[in-house]
């Protein structure tokens, strides 16, 4: 007898029992990586892979780019905005291209380039090809236009805005001319001079003001430190106590090791045939001497006798 | 006296390097399979001299540049098999346009693109421009950027100063029609990665302007067989 539902079940459904359809992973998980690290990938890759510079800006800064001498803060900001993106040889690509235009090769000079005749130069500081002096209208301009070459070379980055990104740090060299030189040495002088340490500050008259800008300024460090805001970690230093003289260290001798350990070999003695009388001669000479020369003095006393 | 002399002997000599660089330029462009007329390729160095040379002796290069339309023969192996969507396929090739270079410093962007945009302009298929000194690296992106819609190629005359092709040792190359190239792969029943290679950039290919997966036929003579026929396809 075939035994009948109970009478309260719910009516059983007589359609195929579907499995829900298998979750399609997504490219992130099959590759394994998780969130972190491929983001990660991502921004090593962009900073690895750097994209070409557009030909339009090669164009932009090669002909007639700065518009007026001296270059206005229009120039000057725009092409420390496209600077960074540079590469050193696409630098190098720059100052031809200028040069193809007969300009300077310096991008904020407006100048025509020098145009020495022959092959070489021979100028005080030593001879110079012509090819590399007439890339530029004069020394000062090709000092400058090296500086920024040399930071692309040897990038240092800092921190933009608050996006995390780093960028290639440009200055640009300041002219030959000594006034300023000294302006700017002053300036750093000064600079120097307002970094006191914590507190020396605390009777200025502005001092809610500074107090804001330390305390800012500590921020942008931090995250410059550590790419973001991290806890402080509490540091503790503490002193190690110190209960007995110090002794100096002695062979190994005193604590029960054969004096002559520094000449085994694998296990082995050379000369060890010896061996019995060397160390009881060894053993009768120590008793007169200080603890840190027997074994030295038994050392001399094999080879004599080997 | 002696400087008048001088003078002229320099631009002598440059008039005979530009000529032997339009000879070649001129075999080049009828080993390609364009049309050109027989006096115009064996121009011989006086007549040279007097049509594209200024007063005082010196070339003038902007006189030089010169176009050419492709024979029938070419139009017929640059013309793809008809399908049966494109029964009257448009054969591949069209005019070349060739240009002497008169800039003597250095060659930019700016003179790169202005070679191309006349090409394009003009709507010539091909473009090759002579150069006398080397092109700037963005200048060369600017050609290899461009070449998508005209195909730009870039000599410099001391290259064009001999035609290489004409030398001893260097064994006839012919380019195959895309039929040839598929009736040959069918023959020895070959995938085209197994053919040998040759480099785009190796001085025959440049010669002949070959492109990415074309197949050259290179017949030398052999002293047993007579002639031995070998295939390249080029990377």
């Amino acid at each position: 007898m075939a035994a009948s539902p109970p009478p309260n079940a719910p009516p059983k459904s007589i359609l195929k029992k579907t499995n829900p359809p298998p979750d399609v992973p997504s490219a992130l998980e099959l590759t394994g990586l998780t969130r972190a690290q491929a983001a990660q990938l991502l921004t090593l890759s962009k900073k690895e892979l750097k994209p070409p510079i557009p030909i339009e800006t090669f164009e932009l800064l090669s002909a007639s780019f700065p518009s007026s001498t001296p270059p206005s803060p229009d120039d000057v900001s725009l092409l420390l905005s496209h600077l960074p993106e540079f590469s050193p040889s696409e630098y190098l690509d720059l100052i031809d291209e200028r040069n193809c235009l007969n300009h300077c090769g310096y991008a904020l000079c407006s100048k025509p380039r020098r145009n020495f005749p022959g092959k070489v130069k021979i100028r005080p500081s030593g001879v110079a090809k012509t090819a590399d002096l007439n890339k530029w209208c004069s020394d000062d301009c090709a000092l400058k236009g090296m500086y920024i070459h040399v930071q692309l070379e040897h990038p240092s980055y800092e921190w933009v805005g608050d996006k995390g990104e780093m960028k290639v740090k440009i200055r640009l060299r300041e002219g030959k001319d000594k006034e300023k030189e000294k302006g700017s040495a002053d300036e750093l002088e000064k600079a120097v001079a307002g970094l006191s340490l914590d507190g020396a500050n605390d009777d200025s008259d502005k001092k809610g003001d500074d107090a804001y800008q330390k305390k800012q300024q500590a921020g942008r460090l931090a995250v410059e430190r550590n790419g973001m805001n991290v806890d402080r970690v509490e540091v503790r230093i503490g002193e190690k106590e110190i209960t007995q003289l110090p002794t100096a260290p002695t062979f190994s001798n005193a604590q029960g090791g054969e004096s002559d350990a520094h000449l085994m070999v694998e296990g082995y003695k050379i000369g060890s045939k010896g061996k019995k009388a060397k160390n009881t001669e060894g053993e009768s000479e120590d008793d007169d001497d200080d603890d840190f020369i027997p074994s030295i003095r038994v050392e001399s006393l094999n080879y004599g006798k080997s | 006296m002696a400087d008048d002399f001088g003078s002229t002997s320099i631009h002598d000599k440059e008039v005979s390097r530009l000529w032997r660089a339009w000879r070649t330029i001129h075999e080049m462009v009828a080993d390609r399979g364009y049309e050109l007329a027989e006096e115009e390729i064996k121009m011989p160095l006086e007549a040279f001299r007097t049509k594209f040379t200024a007063g005082d002796g010196s070339p003038n290069r902007s006189m030089m540049s010169f176009s050419a339309r492709p024979s029938a023969a070419m139009n017929k192996k640059f013309t793809p098999p008809p399908t049966a969507s494109n029964p009257d396929p448009a054969p591949e090739c069209g005019p070349i346009w060739v240009e002497f270079c008169p800039e003597k410093s250095s060659i930019g962007i700016s003179v790169m693109k202005k070679f191309v945009e006349h090409c394009s302009a003009n709507a010539y298929k091909a473009g090759i421009l002579v150069t006398a000194v080397a092109l700037s690296a963005q200048a060369r992106k600017v050609m290899t950027v461009t070449s998508q819609y005209t195909l730009i190629e870039c000599f410099l005359e001391e290259d064009l100063l001999v035609n290489i092709t004409h030398h001893d040792l260097v064994p006839t190359h012919i380019l195959l029609s895309r039929e040839e190239k598929a009736a040959l792969l069918k023959r020895y029943r070959l995938k085209e990665t197994q053919l040998p290679r040759i480099l785009q950039k190796d001085p025959i290919a440049r010669y002949l302007g070959l492109k990415r997966g074309q197949v050259v036929k290179i017949v030398r003579t052999s002293e047993t067989a007579g002639r031995y026929a070998s295939y390249r396809l080029c990377v």
